[in-house]
């Protein structure tokens, strides 16, 4: 029996399918992490997104929320959250078009209202190319990650004075089932008189805390924060008092020291002295001929290839 | 057959070492295993003293003289003061510290020796922590700020070196002594302070004497003198007196070396 043809839709189907199938359709998310706060206020968190669908032509474009990768509409929890998008359109929003919640997203994916408490999860944001008949041309995913656990709180605060400023330095705290987020930056604070005072925020284990005020008293802590921004919980609290500093010039200086900067104090010995060599300099080169060589001295050309 | 120059400098390292431990050691004659044997001209094979260049011609040459060197430095800052008072040492410690000085020199005679001219410069550093003054019993204690002072020496110098006594007696060591006239430009530095900058000028005189390399490996001497125009090249160790405080002047401070000030380095001669 000989072999049954391809129907010449299938491989317009297949022709089409190829180019996208084989470059894939790529999507990125602006921040593939939400922090717990982030996701608490899901009705007003923006999701913002970019695509790349390939060479593959379609009609419109549309996106989806889902629990699972790749977005399938028969083995997941899908919906359709963004559609009718023109196929030139390549992130999402642009000018004119309304927010993506993380709120539809999540409302997409099945999640309930309980989504942002327990445990890391994930949702995925696809996009989509339809032809003129609504079929799909192609489709990329990407996950966003909902991050939802603390870190640690830091341990062994200590606090140096400063001057109108404190130095803190900790260690990082061990990761317990109640705070097992990694500590991905710290951030140390300083309290007084009602006002707090923050250091930059800082990949390491000490931080300067500026603009303070010497002779008062600071409540000072540090908080870890995980790779979406989860704050741990205080550390431990202790104070510091800013002052005065005394600086090796200022200790020189009220020591009585003598010399108050700027440029030599030596009247003209220094440039004479200065004056003197280039003065002997000159008159060497003047008798060595100009080029610095000693006269009789062998040069040694045997020894060049 | 030649070696890879990139061979050669990694012998040279090894060659270095053996130097210092056997300054008289004359160079292997069988190449080690692996290596390709190296063709030695006949009057290098024959155990040419150390202190003749490998192919017999004299040491001194007519070039330029690049010098790196590592120095030890204390200044004698709390000097003015006659134990009254001791800021340097308060801020920074007692310890030596270790500078470095880039120097390039112009021979300029060569008779008796090799006499030059030329212009250094370095650095040396000290930080530690500023101090603080403990409310309840008055002592300084150290604060979390920062203190530094950073000194560049700049030099004008006049070097001699005895260079003719190696070649006749084929030693490889040359004394040398240098005059330099010296401005130290400085810089204090604070957390939350303004820098204060200055100069100050003086004098230095060294003593000390060079080690030349050239008779431990004959060929490689050779080599580099063909491929790279280093003449010779010497490990040098010395020792500087400098006096440093704008010539006795009233309103400076003494950047002079405490005692003699301690350096070695590489002499790379072109």
């Amino acid at each position: 029996m000989p072999p049954r043809p391809l129907s010449l839709p299938f491989a317009v189907a297949v022709v089409l399918g190829l180019p996208a199938l084989a470059r894939g359709a790529t999507v990125t998310l602006d921040e593939p992490e939400v922090s717990q706060e982030e996701c608490l206020a899901r009705a007003s968190y923006s999701v913002e997104l970019s695509w790349d669908l390939g060479s593959s032509s379609g009609s419109s474009v549309e996106i989806l929320g889902s629990d699972a990768s790749g977005c399938s509409e028969t083995d997941a929890t899908t919906a359709v959250v963004v559609d009718n998008l023109s196929t030139s359109q390549t992130s999402y929003p642009q000018t004119g078009d309304s927010i993506l919640t993380l709120a539809a997203v999540l409302s997409a994916a099945g999640r309930s209202s309980e989504t942002c408490q327990g445990s890391d999860a994930k949702v995925y944001v696809c996009v989509r190319l339809l032809d003129g008949s609504g079929n799909e041309v192609a489709i990329g995913s990407a996950s966003l990650t909902l991050q939802l656990e603390k870190p640690p709180s830091p341990v062994d605060v200590s606090v140096s004075v400063g001057e109108q400023g404190l130095w803190v330095s900790w260690a990082e705290g061990t990761a317990t089932t109640d705070a097992p987020a990694s500590s991905k930056t710290y951030r140390a604070f300083a309290s007084a008189n009602g006002a707090t005072y923050a250091s930059t925020e800082t990949t390491g284990t000490s931080a300067h805390i500026s603009g303070l005020q010497d002779g008062t008293i600071y409540d000072v802590w540090v908080v870890a924060y995980s790779s979406a921004g989860n704050p741990s919980d205080d550390s431990t609290h202790t104070t510091g008092t800013p002052q005065d500093v005394l600086t090796f010039w200022d200790l020189y200086e009220q020591s009585g020291g003598k010399d108050a900067g700027g440029c030599s104090h030596g009247g003209g010995a220094g440039l004479l002295s200065l004056l003197g060599v280039g003065w002997v300099v000159r008159r060497a080169r003047r008798r060595a001929g100009g080029g610095g060589g000693a006269p009789g001295q062998p040069h040694r050309e045997e020894d060049r290839p | 057959m030649r070696r890879s120059h990139a061979g050669a400098l990694r012998r040279r390292a090894g060659l270095v070492l053996a130097a210092l431990a056997l300054a008289a050691a004359a160079r292997a004659d069988e190449p080690a295993a692996g290596e390709p044997e190296v063709t030695v001209p006949p009057s290098s094979r024959e155990d040419p003293p150390l202190a003749q260049a490998a192919d017999g011609a004299t040491r001194r040459a007519t070039g330029l003289e690049l010098s790196l060197r590592a120095q030890s430095y204390r200044p004698a800052i709390d000097r003015e003061f006659d134990g009254a008072a001791q800021p340097f040492g308060l801020a920074f410690g007692s310890g030596r510290r270790w500078g470095g000085r880039l120097e390039l020199a112009k021979t300029l005679a060569t008779s008796l020796g090799t006499a030059g001219l030329g212009l250094g410069v370095g650095y040396f550093g000290a930080s530690g922590h500023g101090l603080y003054q403990d409310t309840s019993t008055g002592a300084l204690l150290k604060s979390g700020d920062s203190t530094s002072l950073h000194v560049i020496p700049i030099s004008l110098f006049a070097t001699y070196r005895l260079d003719l006594l190696s070649e006749r007696l084929h030693v490889p060591l040359a004394p040398y002594a240098r005059v330099a006239v010296e401005r130290y430009a400085w810089i204090a530095t604070g957390t939350s302070h303004a820098s204060k900058l200055g100069a100050t000028d003086g004098y230095s005189l060294t003593a000390g004497v060079a080690l030349y390399l050239d008779g431990v490996d004959p060929v490689l001497a050779q080599e580099l003198r063909r491929e790279s125009g280093i003449e010779h090249t010497a490990l040098t160790f010395d020792v500087t007196r400098a006096i440093v405080d704008d010539f006795g002047s009233a309103r400076s401070w003494d950047l002079s070396t405490v005692g003699w000030a301690l350096a070695g380095g590489l002499l790379v001669t072109f």
